[in-house]
């Protein structure tokens, strides 16, 4: 072992600047929150104390953070099938022969191109509850009397979030099922046809099988970025009202940085780690699971 | 129905899908767009106005010629958010080229989980880095400058660039590495007089990602600046509609001249992106 | 089984006429191949008959129905693609059954079709592997499984061989002969192999810049080619093709072959140089018309070596007639000659064949 690593020697100092920056601000920061997870942070003093599990036990007693366990969840799982199911539909629709339909995909690509946080702001704007273009719009027509709460009510609150998250994000789903979509050999749907296929046929047998990798790991590449989505939902509701649209890392922000408890939020931080780690785990086995097989 | 009547429906429905599509997807950029050249009477009137009646630029003037220049107004914000970006993006690539190139010709101990570490950085939420991020910061005396952004910025932005890099370097043969040494060059020497002028388009394409995840930034933004004099514009964006009471045409034309730019750069580079996010899911 | 009608069919891609004004008629049983250079639209016209492309023109029937507006599925044809096309994700198995599934044929039939098939193309022990886990021969069999449980009435074969190494690509070649044989099946194959398309074939079309230029059986493309494309194109090596310029001298016709005048002897060469048109033709000589023979035989031309290729039982002589190199077969098998070595080459006026040089028709 430390025979190949002198054989190699002169291959760390390509390395060494990256391996310290990404010491130092990636692996230094991990074992640090791992370690103040054990602490209380009391904001009136300097000093930490040794609680040991106890930030561990509160949290899993907390009834807001358990609601906000449960925002996460719907947020991501929602957050992911929305626009998961708008961009396969987008990348089926410009992988059709048609003249024009790259011009079309350049277009749909916008929403994803533009920031979080522009975006946040335009929708704010257009969800305004008085003179929001949606509620303004449906008045004019007719449809509704009064004005629509998008981001104040307890049950529009999540959808409207979902509904910003599907319009930024189904591009991404759509560029990648376009890819995975063009590495499908023609020949197979002539195959097919030949042998009697419908398209609908088509579309269970060859379409989805073939892209049965991309589509794993897209959903979970969406859903990972979904549960670690900050921006958006601070910007739009900060969390509110009533923690209705508080998802985990957005506790742990406002719980550190406006509670100044950071050794509850760094606990928090550590389980929100188990899990991602547990979800990298698995995706990366789908991913060379599949290598193998092809 | 004839297989030319079967195709001009299949086509009619495609269209009008797509159409449908592209309207979701540009309807909220155009109200963003038309809000910001309304007055701030025009914003509130009902029903909502796609086309302003008074068109007007005052938010643009504003924008750009403001009274008297405060440490709060848009182009202190733009200044910051582009030297930051600007800057982030010389430090990620210069950090990032030898080790993605090492990544991706070395087969030294430990590569594997090193790589693996560098990746696994995009799984997890940057927030929750900025709670040691901001103890360190302030224990060097960081908070509030350029270098402690631009250093923070380097958690997320040297991963991907590094990963963007080693990408082309796996695309270009290993012949060339070995002709170069056969012809004299030192190993160092084949990397940089080789390899690093080949790369032109992959720094491109890194850089530019690079410039615009730092552009977009706003949590660390956010808690790693003070002074107003330090934000950069996603940070002060949310300032500039708390000033400005209810100014959503302000808020809407500086969201737009802040999105334009990247919206654009990323249409030119999306080829190279896409081609990189695309390559690890699609390989079979 | 059935036979095959192609009407005056026609596809364009912009300007480019792909396949321009094709009639065919193949019978019923028949093993026809359709070859030429690649981008001759050999491929377009076979994928118009599955009605993978629609036509621009023309009809095409397959026994007595008009199948030209016909989805792939309702024409029954069966077809196997260059590269297999099996579906990846389906067992070997599944992938037999499946035009059998997407037909609503009932369990107990399709597995007996699918044991009968796998029986014939002895692929019995593969049935539950994936594709991947074949070589290219044996996804090879396979994919003529697929087609043979259908049981179509007209077979469609797309370069079928091309992707398997050349000694494969020969057993192949004979099994897929057999086959047709065997299935009494109207079978239309396109290759860009002529050898294949020899060796297999009841009737050949040659195929360039989408039109048909000859439709006949092997003997009759190599002994009677009609233009000069199908004489370069059939046989292996391709025939010498010579430009050449009639010429009088003391009343004789003669042909000029660069600086070579060449007095022929026979009067089917004069009866066939009297028959051209214009005074520029082309010489076509097959390497085993032009003979080797003793340095100062009357009215044989000098020309030097300029390589020589042994190839076991032929050897090759590859010398200049006039400014043309020509592949000549060396009546000695042991011939060795270097370059520049002096041969006399006498050529067979019984076997030399006339083309117009600009219309490039055969001169009969």
């Amino acid at each position: 072992m430390l025979k190949n690593i002198w054989k190699h020697r002169w291959d760390y100092p390509y390395l060494l600047p990256a391996l310290g920056v990404m010491g130092l601000l990636i692996v230094y920061p991990f074992f640090y929150t791992i370690f103040l997870s054990f602490y209380d942070t009391p904001s009136s003093r300097p000093e930490i104390f040794f609680v040991g599990l106890d930030n561990y036990r509160e949290l899993l007693r907390d009834e807001t953070f358990l609601l906000v366990v449960k925002n996460t969840l719907i947020w991501s799982v929602f957050g992911t099938l929305c626009p998961f199911l708008v961009g396969f539909l987008a990348a089926l629709l410009v992988n059709q022969k048609l003249p024009g339909l790259n011009f079309a995909r350049g277009l749909m690509i916008v929403p994803y191109a533009m920031g979080f946080v522009p975006a946040s702001h335009a929708w704010r704007w257009i969800f305004h509850g008085d003179f929001g273009v949606i509620t303004g719009t449906l008045q004019y027509l007719g449809l509704i009397k009064d004005p629509i709460p998008f981001l104040q009510s307890p049950a529009l609150i999540m959808p409207s979030l979902i509904l910003v998250n599907t319009w930024k994000s189904f591009p991404f789903v759509m560029i990648m099922v376009y890819a995975g979509l063009q590495t499908i050999p023609e020949s197979l749907y002539k195959a097919a046809r030949v042998d009697g296929a419908s398209a609908w046929s088509q579309f269970w047998e060859i379409t989805v099988p073939q892209l049965s990798n991309v589509l794993m790991v897209t959903s979970m590449l969406m859903f990972i970025s979904n549960m670690n989505q900050f921006t958006l939902i601070e910007i739009m509701t900060g969390g509110g009202p009533a923690y209705l649209s508080e998802i985990i890392v957005t506790w742990i922000y406002h719980s550190s940085f406006q509670t100044l408890r950071f050794g509850l939020a760094s606990a928090a931080s550590v389980l929100l780690f188990l899990v991602l780690i547990v979800f990298s785990i698995f995706y990366v086995r789908t991913l060379t699971r599949s290598a193998v097989q092809g | 129905m004839t297989r030319k009547q079967r195709k001009a429906l299949h086509a009619i429905v495609v269209y009008s899908l797509i159409a449908l599509l592209c309207l979701f997807a540009f309807l909220p950029m155009l109200w963003m767009a038309s809000t910001s050249f309304k007055t701030s009477s025009e914003q509130f009137v009902s029903p909502p106005r796609w086309i302003p009646h008074n068109p007007t630029f005052e938010h643009y003037t504003k924008i750009f010629f403001p009274t008297r220049l405060s440490s709060g107004s848009f182009q202190i914000y733009f200044f910051n958010s582009l030297f930051i970006s600007f800057m982030t993006t010389i430090l990620a690539l210069i950090v990032a080229l030898p080790a993605s190139y090492a990544f991706s010709r070395f087969s030294f101990p430990g590569k594997d989980s090193a790589y693996f570490a560098v990746l696994a950085r995009n799984m997890f939420p940057l927030i929750v880095f900025l709670i040691p991020l901001f103890s360190m910061m302030r224990i060097l005396g960081w908070i509030n400058t350029y270098t402690g952004l631009i250093v923070a910025y380097m958690t997320f932005t040297l991963p991907l660039a590094i990963w963007l890099l080693k990408g082309f370097f796996d695309g270009i043969p290993t012949e060339l590495e070995k002709a170069g040494r056969i012809d004299g060059c030192s190993r160092f020497g084949a990397f940089m007089r080789l390899i690093v002028p080949l790369t032109a388009s992959g720094m491109t394409a890194a850089g530019v990602n690079t410039f615009i995840q730092a552009w977009n930034e706003y949590g660390f933004a956010r808690q790693l600046t003070e002074s107003a004099s330090m934000r950069t514009i996603p940070v002060g964006l949310a300032y500039f509609f708390t000033e400005n009471t209810s100014d959503w045409g302000g808020l809407m034309a500086s969201a737009f001249l802040f999105s334009v730019p990247v919206v654009i750069l990323f249409m030119v580079i999306q080829r190279f992106f896409i081609a990189a996010l695309t390559q690890g899911a699609v390989k079979q | 089984m059935a036979e095959v009608s192609l009407k005056n069919i026609v596809k364009t891609y912009g300007d480019v006429r792909a396949v321009d004004d094709v009639s065919l008629h193949i019978h019923d049983k028949e093993f026809v191949t359709l070859v030429g250079p690649s981008g001759c639209g050999k491929t377009t016209t076979l994928h118009m008959i599955a009605g993978l492309i629609d036509l621009d023109g023309g009809h095409i029937f397959i026994g007595k129905r008009d199948v030209s507006e016909l989805d792939p599925k309702d024409r029954d044809i069966a077809m196997v693609f260059q590269n297999y096309a099996l579906y990846p994700h389906k067992s070997v198995r599944d992938n037999l059954l499946f035009p059998l599934r997407m037909r609503k044929i009932d369990k107990n039939t399709a597995d007996q079709r699918i044991n009968r098939a796998a029986k014939i193309l002895s692929i019995e022990q593969l049935l539950d592997r994936k594709p991947k886990q074949l070589s290219g021969g044996q996804q090879q069999r396979v994919a003529l499984g697929r087609a043979i449980v259908r049981d179509p009435a007209v077979f469609l074969m797309d370069e079928p061989l091309s992707n398997l190494d050349a000694k494969l690509r020969l057993q192949m070649r004979t099994e897929i002969k057999h086959l047709q044989q065997e299935l009494q099946a109207t079978m239309i194959y396109v290759t860009h192999d002529q050898i294949e398309a020899m060796t297999m074939s009841d009737r050949i079309a040659v195929m360039d810049k989408g039109k048909v230029q000859q439709f006949g059986t092997p003997d009759e493309l190599f002994n009677h080619p009609n233009n000069v494309f199908v004489a370069g194109f059939i046989g292996n090596p391709p025939m010498n093709l010579i430009p050449a310029q009639i010429v009088s001298e003391g009343g004789d016709k003669k042909l000029r072959m660069g600086q070579i005048t060449f007095a022929p002897q026979s009067a089917r060469v004069h009866d066939l140089i009297n028959k051209a048109v214009g005074d520029k033709v082309v010489v076509g000589l097959r390497n085993t018309a032009i003979h080797m023979v003793a340095a100062g035989t009357p009215s044989a031309i000098n020309t030097q070596v300029y390589t020589v290729e042994p190839t076991g039982d032929v050897t090759y002589v590859q010398a200049n007639i006039g400014d043309k190199m020509c592949t000549i077969s060396s009546p000695d098998v042991a011939y060795r000659g270097r370059l520049g070595d002096p041969i006399t080459l006498k050529l067979d006026e019984n076997r030399l064949y006339l083309f117009d040089e600009l219309t490039g028709k055969a001169i009969v």
